[in-house]
């Protein structure tokens, strides 16, 4: 009986030819519903790709009309590139590596005009987020409503009287063993009568002392060695009552601590979601949320330099020994950007983007100047020297930009735009993957800005106080680390949001404030008794001296 | 899938070679466990092509066992990522890993290094005992199987026409 059947053989081959040449007719498309799906999905509005061309020989990609939408005028394009040409590496490609000599991205636009509404259907998580932000409405609390906030919170005072209601005893207890009274009386008074005994009898005869040498000898040794326990008494004695009156300040904190926290709870507080949604607009506050989230996780979970790196991914963890092929998974040597229209001209030089960024061996760089309205270069230049380890320097220089139809904030009661005005900023700095170094200052010369009609209270207060401004100014200080960034945002524009809003929100925080404290000190309690805990210290210490004094003048007596 | 499994019953019922369907089988469950689009089950395929693999059993066995290797992924990554990570055999994967082949092979995912381990393992294991049981199938079971009611009436059935054509 035959084991090979030849028309397998045959089959198989048909088939995989079969593959192959599907592949190849529908790779165009993959790789444009690929570019749409995943741009859509980053994007938060619809990324169009006109068509894909695929060449074979020599493996080429050309991507026609790429068109990215505005996420916040879905009629809008945020950005457009004619085309976008590159060449693949086969040799590279042999290796699964992405290879690119040269990317040209030519014709890129911004803000050109949609045919068809680039709004996702289903809309993005985000906006509904942001939707939420921006009908935060300030707190009108009713007393019922703060007492029972108090009530349900876990307040952070009553932990650490509990804390400290624990320590103390605990102390007391050990104290109390410590200083028996009885015992210590009994051995004080053993050593009282053994001295008197002994002075007795070296009164009576000279000689006695001789003769009690030994008895004298072990007399002081017994002094000696209750004053040793009584000097390690005393240092016991200063270390729990630093320990307690460390606590007790903890305690004496927590209704402020609390008070902070139930007033962030009521939307008062603050925190760099309060600071975005007021200067960036609460329209960017889940990208900041997301950018800070990104970080976090920006590392491989490599144990040691000497460990293999290994990374999750669909086919479970992909271990990623030593690559010989000396270049990243994916790599562009070179990029081209260039784009212009009547009003401005753009062109971008880029090196050594890959990756994983630190097998390609040489730092990234990428330069792009815009001029128009304005100038503006940015420069980013980045080097991983190691998974570890990344330094990427950032200048950017937007110089006397004119500002024309620009949004600057939403509210309830519409848009707010900027009409005009002459835009300076700067944005410079350093990046490691431990710390964060950055400067960012924009300022807005002669503002003129329109905002909505109908406005009332501080809002109207705002809008006549913005267009009374020479500039406006914000400047941005980001340093800590990229997980934890201290954000430190200095503002003309906080000022004058304070001057208009302020007396009302004020008022309100102090009414509430004042509600808060009190509703919070009836649930902890009074926290002056907390004057008086301290006072058995007082007491044992005076105790342990006056024990000490008397071995001492024993000692002498000796 | 009736011709399927009619195909099935025939192939049971023939004469045809032990080895043939318990290959199948093993086959089967390599395809089975590791994830289909990876470049040795290319090699599976050719293999169950070019030999007389019976191709119904392959076929109707393969499901059974691509719900068994999603139901076992977890063992396979742990299985695979211990194999990888092993310090006598890093030498090994680091030499295979770059080669073509090697680049290719997926080996260094945990899920399919361990998938066709076990995968590997588990066709070894089964090739003898699903000849045992073909062969005690047909040496004890096919025609007490005849006997039975329902075997009769499916002769009856258009099932029985399809298998007899």
């Amino acid at each position: 009986m035959k084991i090979f059947r030849l028309w397998g053989v045959v089959v198989f081959f048909v088939l995989s030819a079969l593959l192959a040449a599907s592949w190849y007719f529908l790779a165009p498309n993959i790789i444009k519903n690929g570019i749409e799906e995943v741009g859509s999905e980053a994007l938060g509005a619809k990324v169009d790709v006109e068509k894909v061309e695929v060449a074979l020989f020599p493996l080429t990609i050309n991507i026609n009309r790429l068109q990215a939408t505005d996420p916040e005028q879905p009629m809008t394009n945020l950005f457009e590139a004619e085309q976008i040409n590159f060449g693949l590496d086969s040799n590279a490609l042999l290796w699964k590596k992405i290879l690119i000599e040269e990317l040209t991205v030519s014709g890129i636009q911004l803000g050109t005009k949609r045919t068809s509404s680039g709004e996702l259907a289903s809309g993005r998580k985000t906006e509904a987020l942001a939707e939420q932000v921006t009908s935060i409405e300030l707190p009108e609390l009713t007393e019922a409503d703060i007492k029972s906030m108090v009530a349900k919170a876990d307040l952070i005072t009553v932990k650490r009287l509990q804390t400290l209601d624990k320590s103390q005893k605990k102390i007391q207890q050990e104290w109390k063993k410590d200083l028996d009274k009885e015992a210590y009386q009994k051995r004080i008074s053993t050593i009282e009568t053994e001295f008197n005994r002994l002075s007795k009898r070296a009164k009576e005869n000279k000689l006695n002392l001789v003769k009690d040498r030994k008895n004298w000898k072990k007399l002081k040794k017994n002094i000696d060695k209750e004053r040793k326990v009584i000097s390690e008494l005393k240092t016991k004695i200063d270390t729990d009552k630093k320990e307690l009156q460390k606590q007790i300040s903890n305690v004496r904190k927590g209704p402020k601590d609390d008070l902070k926290a139930i007033m962030a709870k009521t939307g008062l507080g603050n925190g760099i979601a309060g600071l975005s949604d007021k200067f960036l607009g609460p329209q960017f506050t889940p990208w900041v949320e997301k950018a800070i989230a990104m970080t976090e996780g920006m590392s491989s979970n490599t144990g040691g330099k000497e460990e293999t790196p290994v990374y999750s991914t669909s086919k479970g963890k992909y271990v990623q020994f030593k690559d010989k092929q000396i270049f990243p998974d994916v790599l562009v040597k070179k990029i081209n950007l260039s784009g212009k229209n009547s009003e401005w001209k753009l062109s971008g030089l880029g090196n050594n983007i890959g990756y994983f960024p630190w097998l390609v061996g040489k730092p990234a760089d990428l330069n792009i100047n815009l001029t128009g309205k304005g100038n503006a270069t940015v420069t980013l230049k980045s080097n991983w020297s190691s998974p570890e380890k990344m330094l990427t320097d950032i200048d950017a220089l937007v110089s006397d930009w004119s500002i024309a139809h620009m949004n600057l904030m939403q509210t309830d009661q519409g848009n707010w735009t900027i009409n005009s005005g002459k835009l300076d900023s700067t944005l410079k700095g350093q990046l490691t993957l431990e710390k964060v170094d950055l400067e960012l200052s924009l300022k807005l010369n002669k503002p003129n800005i329109t905002s909505p009609e109908n406005l009332s209270g501080w809002q109207k207060t705002l809008a006549g106080l913005l267009n009374q401004q020479k500039q406006l100014a914000i400047d941005v200080i980001a340093t800590g680390s990229l997980s934890d960034p201290d954000i430190k945002i200095k503002s003309s524009l906080e000022k004058l949001f304070t001057a208009a809003i302020g007396e009302k929100v004020k008022q309100q925080a102090e009414k509430l404030k004042g509600k808060f404290a009190s509703a919070i000190s009836d649930k902890v309690g009074d926290l002056s008794v907390l004057d008086g805990i301290t006072g058995d210290f007082d007491q044992w210490s005076e105790q342990l001296k006056g024990n000490d004094e008397l071995l001492k003048k024993l000692k002498s007596g000796i | 899938m009736l011709t399927i499994l009619a195909k099935l019953l025939k192939a049971l019922n023939s004469e045809q070679s032990v080895n043939q369907l318990a290959f199948a089988i093993s086959l089967s469950v390599i395809l089975g466990f590791t994830p289909l689009m990876s470049l040795h089950n290319v090699v599976i395929v050719l293999i169950a092509l070019w030999f007389r693999v019976n191709l119904s059993l392959l076929l109707v066995s393969y499901p059974l066992f691509a719900l068994m290797g999603f139901l076992l992924s977890p063992l396979f990554e742990s299985v695979g990522l211990a194999i990888l990570q092993t310090p006598s055999l890093t030498a090994v994967w680091q030499s295979f890993f770059n080669t073509l082949l090697g680049r290719w092979s997926d080996f260094y995912y945990s899920g399919v290094m361990g998938s066709f381990v076990i995968g590997i393992i588990t066709a070894i294991i089964l090739f003898p005992i699903v000849k045992l049981m073909i062969r005690g199938y047909r040496g004890k079971w096919m025609t007490k199987f005849d006997q039975f009611k329902i075997t009769k009436m499916l002769k009856a059935s258009k099932f029985w026409q399809i298998y007899s054509s």
